[in-house]
């Protein structure tokens, strides 16, 4: 059931044999697994629960509803957006849906040079087989593809680069391109629609509007969690969830910063270390026919020619996106004419994003309020990638037919033929271009040892006798390509080591 | 980017702590702002000003420095209502914001009017240093502006795009 947060008292009380902090991807998982095992299982999402039905497809009305901090929160330094989702269901449910598989040499680099046993691509493969069975994970269709889509793969065709169409988790799609507002027609597969529903169904419990302030423990070991019911509307109550298992399953920010607030021990300072944001910037192009970019699949196609599959990371992904018009004001560089006359080109633009296979570490920290601080900066070879990324865009454009490209830099830079690289290669400077991310994760990472890592290759958190992890921060090494599918395995497997 | 609410909008950074300290001692009252015609439960009649010509000046749509006068979009007047919905810190930071832009023409254009009664053109230049700063956190504040009257003005308003709007209440689709 979903609780009414409002229905809960000040000073409440709630018994369970398991309480998982977070509705996204990992706990999701977690929950359902848990709970078709008979255990007593209460989620807190800090988030609302918003139905499909209340979706708007408005930018204004639905932006507040799922994101954190309304999309806006970055790093310490401006420099990166982080984006998440923040309603029930986590980031699945304003996502792209798209489902990758990690390269099989990340996760044998880590079992084989990690020592994280059984995490391996071979023994991984049933945990991602049975969610991609849960989920009717498909591979893209030919006939999904878009305009601004058909217009990269074309670019890529011509310019001989590896790239295919992505498996994703959607059913009988109707194409209206509104995933990254919520899908109104329920025609993804993700925490909302599948998950918690079944996690419901076998009698776990769901309280939407709760905010988990500490994880408290008695004799060392976990006890459960007191948290804070309320915001919009509602008038703050403190409930406390008695649970000998807690399963962090709140996000790579989150999640070490719930660690951190609640004091929890981390005797070789790793809580909150090792974090990867996949740091992203679009690059955008203006063709003479319409591209309509705002209907049909958002992302149906993805260049992974200039990935380096490797857990030393490197390297880039290219892959369409498209926004809508205020997200694509906000994107559109210059100022004035020149950004009304871009704007009058909306029909006619494509848009394609770079995100680097970061090298970068950056870690989480609290302010004496608790509050999450992300510190995170581009080491030079991934500045390097960027600028090559952002040229490899701009040549897929220009071999696809585009009038011009523009650069996602503050003022208005744009190249009206290809290998104009000295405007590209005229520097990266701090917040500029502005870097988005929407796949942090590493800050509480599995390690064979605790000197090394947060969690054992269980999920276990080594310090914490009942504490386990079950989100993004368990990974090791970035992932180089979207990891919500592999969230959504590490936690199966998570599950499964705990019940 | 999607919309504008970054709790460390301002005070990110050292350049940013600066700007935000050049606010708190630039003048907060001024007087000789044309009284709104809207209702406002946010905004001051200064802040207004400022920010719908900012929409008419970043977004470069004519008229909208008006408001909603001749039956135009009032960008400040829908953002009023928006605003409302911000915790207290980050409307602080954002009145600050308004502030530093109305009067940092002084300090960072050697001007001596603040930026609602420059030229057009003067506006302009004044902007695009803003937008070009080697000062990070004032080509961030540019940016949070941009994405600010963006919203204000093309969260409905979507004139000369040819982009038709949302699906519901226009395309039947079946229930699934």
């Amino acid at each position: 059931m979903i609780l009414d947060p409002a229905s809960l008292a000040d000073g409440e009380r709630l018994d369970a044999d398991v309480c998982v902090i977070g509705s996204g991807a990992g706990g999701a998982v977690v929950a359902r697994q848990l709970a078709e095992k008979g255990l007593r299982t209460v989620v807190l999402e800090e988030g609302r629960h918003n139905p499909s039905a209340e979706f708007t497809q408005r930018e204004a009305s639905m932006i507040p509803r799922l994101y954190r901090e309304r999309a806006s929160r970055a790093t310490a330094d401006l420099s990166v957006l982080v984006v998440q989702g923040r309603t029930l269901g986590g980031s699945t449910v304003p996502s792209f849906c798209l489902a990758f598989r990690p390269p099989a040499a990340i996760l044998d680099a880590w079992e084989q040079r990690l020592g994280l046993e059984g995490v391996g691509s071979a023994l991984m493969a049933p945990y991602f087989e049975a969610i991609e069975r849960l989920l009717g994970v498909v591979a893209t269709g030919e006939d999904e593809l878009n305009a601004n889509n058909a217009r990269v793969r074309q670019g890529a065709s011509v310019l001989g680069l590896r790239g295919r169409l992505p498996q994703h988790s959607r059913v009988a799609c109707v194409g209206c391109g509104y995933c990254a507002l919520g899908c109104a027609y329920d025609r993804k597969n993700d925490a909302l629609t599948v998950l918690l529903p079944a996690a419901e169904r076998a009698g776990a419990v769901l309280v939407p509007q709760c905010r988990a302030e500490v994880i408290e423990r008695e004799g060392g070991r976990v006890a459960g969690v007191r948290a804070v019911v309320g915001g919009d509307g509602l008038a703050p109550s403190v409930v406390t969830v008695r649970a000998k298992t807690v399963v962090l399953a709140a996000g790579a920010v989150a999640s070490p910063q719930l660690w951190l607030r609640s004091g929890l021990p981390d005797p070789h300072r790793q809580v909150g270390r090792h974090l990867h944001l996949h740091p992203q910037v679009i690059v955008q192009a203006v063709f003479d026919d319409e591209i309509a970019g705002w209907q049909g699949v958002p992302q149906a196609f993805v260049i992974d020619h200039f990935l380096r599959a490797e857990p030393g990371g490197g390297g880039f992904l290219l892959t369409p996106i498209f926004a809508h018009p205020v997200t694509a004001s906000a994107l559109t560089p210059g100022l004035g004419g020149p950004h009304r006359t871009l704007m009058e080109s909306y029909a006619r633009r494509a848009m394609l994003s770079v995100a680097l296979h970061d090298r970068s570490e950056g870690r989480i920290d609290i302010d004496d309020q608790g509050r999450a601080s992300i510190g995170y900066d581009l080491v030079e070879d991934d500045r390097a990638d960027l600028v090559d990324g952002m040229q490899r865009a701009s040549d897929v454009f220009f071999a696809a037919g585009a009038r011009r490209v523009i650069l996602p830099y503050t003022e208005l830079v744009e190249l009206e033929q290809p290998r104009e690289v000295a405007a590209i290669q005229r520097g990266v400077r701090a917040n500029d271009p502005l870097l988005f991310s929407y796949q942090p994760h590493g800050t509480l990472r599995m390690s064979a040892t605790s000197s090394g890592g947060v969690a054992a290759g269980s999920g276990a958190a080594h310090e914490v006798p009942g504490l386990w992890i079950a989100d993004a921060s368990l990974f090791p090494t970035a992932l180089g390509v979207p990891p919500q599918l592999a969230v959504m395995a590490f936690a199966s497997r998570v599950a499964s080591r705990i019940a | 980017m999607r919309g504008f609410d970054r709790r460390t909008f301002l005070r990110g950074s050292a350049g940013g702590l600066a700007l935000f300290a050049l606010g708190a001692l630039l003048p907060a009252g001024c007087t000789r702002y044309p009284k709104p015609r809207p209702k406002l439960r946010f905004f001051t009649a200064k802040e207004y000003a400022i920010l719908n010509l900012l929409a008419a000046r970043i977004l470069g749509v004519e008229g909208l420095e008006r408001g909603g006068a001749e039956g135009g979009v009032d960008v400040a007047a829908k953002l009023d209502g928006i605003v409302l919905g911000w915790d207290a810190d980050l409307r602080r930071q954002l009145r600050f914001a308004l502030r530093v832009i109305e009067h940092g023409t002084y300090l960072f254009d050697l001007q001596r009017k603040r930026f609602t009664k420059l030229t057009v053109d003067e506006q302009d230049r004044y902007l695009a240093g803003w937008a070009a700063s080697t000062l990070g956190a004032r080509r961030v504040a540019f940016l949070a502006m941009k994405a600010l009257v963006s919203l204000g003005y093309y969260a409905d308003d979507w004139d000369g795009l040819g982009y038709p709007g949302p699906w519901l209440g226009r395309v039947p689709v079946e229930a699934r």
